[in-house]
């Protein structure tokens, strides 16, 4: 019997072997930073971080050495603005949260008001000329999708809304907003951060790479490779849907963990919470497979949202150079109401944060090989056809903006 | 190390509690990774069996600032179960086998 591939759901991706410059080249990596970076949709953090009038957190934009200022203003407005005071460019917010009735820069006092408005200059009179009404503090498009904050750095850049096209809609009606329960693990990695959103995307390696930690509930019994159920495509956005083991036999301690953990207890290892009884949108679980496990969004550039029947968490890679990657994992769960669950959370943290271990430890070994030269194109298998498609829309991304192949 | 004391009918994991029953996931992490597995494996097998009793006990007690201290070190004390649970049921070492090096990891947030 013919074979059928899941990479002839998608006519213009080749079946060849992939080169591998852009995923080390210095020249490519600035062409990445102004065709995509400085125009696209990029997110910010979650609502439910600051829900009160006055809260605000900063976002560090490691690829422009940015700190942004997210803050939700008297009006109950999100605005983001560059956290540089104007007077001579001090950072204004210096704690990385809080809650503040005004913006005051703490070097020489120069205080805005929470719509970014310039207010009060301690002894203007010994300013010259200065029209205040110019000098508020700098705003950044924002608007919010799902919860979601994003910001987009270009002023002509189409809306959230348009950007994101139909996965947009497609995953609205997931409870994202349930999950105001947050970790974040971070690492500074050596690795393009194409190939760190790559490790992400394909469950190829999953009965290899993970055989002492999820091979078994994301492979195994009639799928012992671990065949994704489905991939959805939306424009630059894409959804891989991996398949999840309905017969796994959990370890000691997850058995009591899916006992005890309740609805906020949830994992991509099978503890399910209450989600795994809502009607979920049409592009969560998009085959409405009876073997669904997880799904592995990539929001264009550099968002990957993990979707699974019970919590979700987000990826976001922040290059800093063709071969640097500042990466952030943050885990969102429902409240622990009791101590139990509160240490059921604690173990599938731990799991999440012991599996992706697995997973980081690969790319710097494969970013070594293609720098020195050794390695010079990619053989993707099938089910890799995540990774095929990444490299696909890179590259006319980029080509678009230069008007030019590349 | 200062005795942490235990509910009533726990008071036999008092000699891993001054040791184990750590307030914050870094502290945890780090106690797991400056331990030999022989002291991972001896804090799992006294901890590990007591598991049931110890969540349906934990289960009962909100999780809120008005916790008491012996609940708060049972919790504490399992909290280290769970993070040092892979090593022995997945690894078989302290660290992820072929794993990123933990030294390197942050965690900026850590849950409430
Ligand atoms: S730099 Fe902010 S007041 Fe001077
Ligand atoms: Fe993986």
């Amino acid at each position: 019997m013919q074979r059928e591939y899941i990479t002839d759901k998608f006519p213009n991706l080749s079946k060849g072997p992939v080169d591998v410059s852009m995923y080390h080249d210095p020249e490519f990596y600035e062409r990445e930073k102004e065709a995509i970076f400085s125009s696209s949709w990029l997110m910010a953090g979650r609502v439910e971080q600051i829900p009160n009038n006055g809260d605000y957190f900063v976002r560090t934009v490691p690829t422009f050495r940015m700190s942004l200022i997210v803050i939700r203003g008297k009006d109950n407005q999100i605005r983001i603005f560059q956290n540089a005071c104007r007077h001579r460019g001090n950072a204004i917010c210096l704690e990385k949260q809080g809650n503040t009735p005004a913006l005051v820069c703490k070097f020489h006092g120069w205080a805005y008001d929470l719509t970014g408005r310039l207010k009060a200059i301690p002894d203007a009179g010994g300013m010259f000329d200065l029209d205040k009404s110019s000098l508020g503090l700098v705003e950044v498009r924002s608007a919010v999708w799902n919860g979601f904050i994003f910001f987009n750095l270009d002023e002509d850049a189409p809306s959230l809304e348009q950007y994101l096209g139909d996965i947009g809609p497609a995953l609205t009606g997931y409870p994202f907003d349930t999950g105001t329960s947050r970790f974040q693990i971070a690492c500074s990695l050596n690795s393009n951060w194409k190939a760190v959103i790559d490790s992400f995307s394909e469950t190829y390696h999953v009965p290899t790479l993970h055989r002492y930690s999820i091979a078994e509930t994301l492979a195994g019994g009639n799928n012992k490779f671990g065949h994704l159920v489905d991939a959805v495509h939306y424009g630059y956005h894409r959804t891989a849907s991996v398949w999840g083991n309905n017969d796994y036999q959990p370890k000691p301690f997850q058995k009591i963990a899916y006992e005890f953990g309740g609805d906020a207890g949830a994992s991509i290892t099978g503890g399910q919470g209450d989600t795994a009884r809502l009607t979920l949108p049409r592009g969560v679980n998009p085959s409405r497979s009876s073997n669904w496990g997880i799904d592995v969004n990539v929001i264009f550039p550099n968002l990957v949202i993990v979707i699974g029947p019970g919590s979700y968490f987000c990826h976001q890679m922040w290059p800093v150079g063709a071969g640097k990657t500042e990466w952030e994992m943050t885990g969102f769960w429902q409240p622990a109401q009791t101590a139990a669950q509160r240490i059921v959370q604690e173990y599938f943290m731990v799991e999440l944060r012991d599996t992706v271990m697995e997973d980081l430890n690969t790319l710097e070994r494969l970013q070594c090989n293609i720098e020195n030269g050794v390695v010079k194109e990619y053989l993707y298998h099938d089910h890799e056809v995540a990774l095929r498609f990444h490299h696909h829309v890179v590259r006319e991304a980029v080509e678009r903006f230069s008007g030019a192949p590349v | 190390m200062t005795t942490k004391i235990l509910p009533h009918g726990f008071e036999d994991l008092s000699p891993f509690a001054a040791r184990w029953a750590l307030g914050t996931t870094a502290e945890r992490a780090r106690e797991r990774h400056n331990s030999s597995m022989d002291e991972i494996r001896a804090f799992y097998d006294a901890v590990f069996p007591k598991s049931s009793t110890a969540l349906e006990y934990l289960n009962k007690v909100p999780y809120d600032g008005a916790m008491n201290v012996a609940d708060r070190n049972l919790m504490n004390l399992y909290l280290s179960l769970a993070e040092i649970t892979t090593a022995v049921e997945w690894y078989g070492q302290p660290a992820v086998v072929d794993g990123y090096e933990p030294s390197l990891v942050r965690m900026p947030v850590e849950l409430p």
